[in-house]
């Protein structure tokens, strides 16, 4: 397969676009340490739009992107909107372990593919040596599957990509379609992410134990679905500063299974204007939604903070 | 020289050997599964018939505060509590279980010390019950008495439910952490569907947090085009004669699936092993080499093997005292092994020759499609000993080939592979060079 940057101008996924918006909103309430001192990870691609907007709107500028088609170097250094950002080319699972963890870091493994054995020892990695306050935050391609040419169906496939031991007992094939997969995937990589915590923790005197949790469980469908889920990772007696932090009050905050879905509606401009003039709604009115479809511009005015105005553009 | 003073030196076994270096040879999954034997052995022993289960169930519940399994497996006798179970080792003359799978007489204690502190084992069976509290602290206090103090116990009068209730308390930390995960949880069912698969698929309802574990068959393909090989041999030599079973052919493609089971009366002993153990990599280091057999590599990703051992007497079987691994230096399984080896040969064959259709356009591949379509069936329902089959329609005569192979960098193939439309390095490599015949032969 070609690289997806080849396929696809990243910036045009609407669903994509909101949940990047979301995940910042969320990091600017990180309150464990100066939002300056955080160091970000991710995989940016040649278009960074993660890591402009994570310098934009928090400040970071010690940032990292781990990139696997080294051949396209020069590419991607000449694409680096800032000179914050480290180039770090390779497999997410040879440059993670380069990463100085006890820095506190928000890192977004925003992969491509599947959850497979290698992006479990990413995250695993993560979870083993993230330091107080930090974010993981880890997106998978969670699209239902048919069976390939050897005849093996979605759960066959799912278990060699895993390893049976990771499988729940229960888990049919039923279970995994239409979201059921992305579902499973958040399900998996939440028991991973807490397993290498605990392993960590147990080497750890008792006051230098961490605590995770989950913040969250996103699913979109931009063409393909995805899931997206994430938490933070604090000392477990300052647990008082992950409560000023606040998460719960974000509306599209996930503490566990059940999943916050970004369903991007399709609207035109003047139907939005139509009903941006009325948003935040003053409590008791009714909203007037004109002729537009009605679960259109439910979705419109639950995601509207977030959504692209019209075509997101990148002002240089 | 001085005469020297007689030393004595103290041999006994300490309590702490027990409780702290004991528990050492075994992980809190593993000690589950033991109690869980015990449970099986129960069921077995008030079984009407030992291949009907249905009446029977085991719950199993732990989280980060305490650890509990209950049962309806006929409870532990009285007599046996005393003599036997709450002793340090199997007592002389104590009468077995045919068939059972619990044999050893340590499971029980081992698995509770390394859980926690505190334990209540309730018990009652149609003839009697009794209840043990243990504090393991204070046990451990005396350093006179190994007794474990049964104060309640009596007669049933017939109002008590039949069975046995274990719960552990004040657990030791790494138990307590463990037994909060998600992750250990999903852990402790797949080892239960695996390793007690046979007795769940017989009827026994077990649950794992207020989960039922589905019941696990072990499958082969067999249809009317493949057959796996079966073999069956009785070794006799004492009264209670060992039989054994084996099975071996091809499943679905699945790596961590693939391999050879050992099944002792029933319970999983090793599961998907591709070791020397079970013959993998004999004689020979060459993958298609036509002697010996060949190390585990993914083309072999469809292999299946199956050997069961039964006996009455749980001691003939070839495994170790935690059932976690078969005992290497056991006759009976040395003699069942070479038998092993020599009947994977033609099962690696065949899949050698099913890889090596990868060579082959898509519609050549007979064989992969062959198994793409064919059936799995149950171990249990291959009933006749045979050989190992599979379909050989002769192939159409074609005309000779040399396989062309070379490597370029993946990011240029990709790119080509985009220009040319085609969906796979294989193809890519193929159109170039009907590309490069056509510009340079028939263009001519």
């Amino acid at each position: 397969m070609a690289p997806s940057y080849r396929l696809i101008d990243y910036r045009l996924r609407p669903s994509k676009h909101v949940e990047r918006i979301m995940l910042c909103e969320a990091f600017r309430r990180l309150q464990f340490h100066v939002l300056e001192d955080y160091q970000y990870v991710g995989l940016g691609s040649v278009f960074f739009a993660d890591f402009r907007l994570i310098h934009r709107s928090l400040g970071i500028s010690r940032m990292f992107s781990i990139e696997k088609h080294a051949n396209h170097g020069e590419r991607f250094e000449w694409n680096k909107p800032y000179s914050g950002i480290t180039m770090m080319f390779g497999e997410t699972e040879q440059r993670l372990t380069d990463v100085d963890f006890s820095t506190p870091t928000i890192i977004w493994l925003d992969y491509d593919g599947p959850l497979v054995r290698s992006v479990i020892g990413d995250i695993r990695t993560v979870a083993h040596s993230a330091s107080h306050g930090s974010i993981l935050v880890v997106t998978v391609n969670a699209h239902p599957r048919s069976p390939n040419e050897d005849g093996a169906d979605m759960l066959d496939q799912i278990r060699s990509e895993l390893g049976n031991e990771r499988i729940p007992a229960k888990t049919d094939l039923t279970s995994l379609r239409g979201w059921g997969l992305a579902n499973f995937y958040r399900r998996v990589g939440n028991s991973e992410i807490l397993d290498a915590l605990s392993t960590a923790n147990g080497v750890r005197e008792p006051a230098e134990r961490l605590d995770y949790e989950q913040l969250f469980n996103f699913q979109y469908d931009d063409g393909a679905k995805m899931a997206t889920f994430g938490g933070v990772f604090f000392d477990r007696e300052k647990r008082a500063a992950f409560d000023a932090c606040a998460f719960d009050r974000l509306m599209f905050n996930r503490n566990g299974a059940e999943p916050f879905r970004i369903r991007a509606p399709k609207l035109t401009l003047r139907e939005i204007a139509h009903l941006e003039r009325q948003l935040p709604l003053p409590e008791g009115t009714e909203l007037d939604f004109g002729p537009m479809p009605q679960s259109d511009a439910q979705h419109y005015i639950e995601l509207y903070r977030y959504l692209p105005t019209f075509v997101p553009v990148d002002l240089m | 020289m001085a005469e020297q003073e007689l030393m004595k030196i103290k041999v006994e076994p300490t309590k702490e050997l027990f409780v702290y270096i004991l528990t050492r040879d075994i992980s809190h999954q593993a000690a589950i599964i033991e109690l869980l034997d015990n449970s099986v052995d129960g069921a077995k022993r008030v079984a009407a018939d030992a291949t009907d289960l249905s009446e029977f169930w085991v719950e199993i519940e732990f989280d980060s505060e305490k650890f509990a399994i209950r049962d309806n497996c006929g409870g532990i006798p009285l007599q046996v509590a005393r003599d036997y179970a709450f002793r340090f080792g199997r007592a002389e003359g104590m009468e077995r279980i045919p068939g059972s799978i619990g044999q050893f007489g340590v499971g029980m204690k081992r698995a509770l010390f390394s859980f926690g502190r505190k334990y209540v084992v309730e018990s009652a069976t149609v003839k009697d019950w009794f209840r043990l509290a243990v504090d393991l602290g204070k046990w451990m206090e005396d350093k006179d008495s190994w007794d474990f103090e049964l104060a309640e116990y009596g007669e049933n009068d017939g109002t008590l439910e039949i069975g046995t209730r274990i719960e552990v308390t004040d657990l030791i930390d790494d138990a307590a952490s463990q037994f909060s995960l998600e992750h250990f949880r999903t852990r402790v069912e797949n080892e239960i569907r695996q390793k007690h698969g046979y007795f769940i698929a017989h009827g026994l309802s077990v649950r794992v947090c207020g989960s039922a574990i589905p019941s696990h068959q072990w499958q082969l393909i067999a249809d009317d085009q493949f057959a796996p090989e079966y073999r069956e041999r009785t070794y006799n030599g004492s009264d209670a004669p060992v039989s054994t079973r084996i099975y071996a052919g091809v499943g679905r493609s699945n790596p961590s699936d693939a391999g050879w089971y050992v099944i002792c009366n029933g319970r999983l002993v090793l599961g998907a092993d591709k070791t020397e153990k079970t013959g993998w990599g004999w004689e020979s280091a060459e993958m298609d080499a036509a002697s010996g057999t060949p190390r585990y590599h993914n083309q072999f990703a469809r292999f299946r093997g199956y050997v069961l051992f039964d006996c009455d007497d749980a001691g003939r079987l070839p495994w170790n005292t935690t059932k976690t691994d078969i005992d290497p230096d056991d006759t009976i399984w040395l003699d069942a092994r070479e038998t092993m080896a020599g009947i994977m040969r033609p099962v690696i064959d065949f899949l050698n020759l099913v890889d090596s259709e990868s060579d082959l356009p898509e519609a050549e591949r007979r064989l992969t499609a062959a198994l793409a379509a064919a059936q799995t069936t149950a171990i249990a329902d291959v009933k006749n000993q045979q050989k190992f089959r599979y379909p050989t329609s002769p192939r159409p005569p074609r005309p000779r080939t040399v396989n062309i192979q070379y490597r370029k960098e993946k990011e240029r193939v990709e790119t080509l592979q985009e220009a040319m439309g085609t969906t796979s390095a294989r193809d890519t490599g193929d159109a170039a060079f009907e590309e490069a015949y056509r510009r340079h032969v028939e263009d001519e």
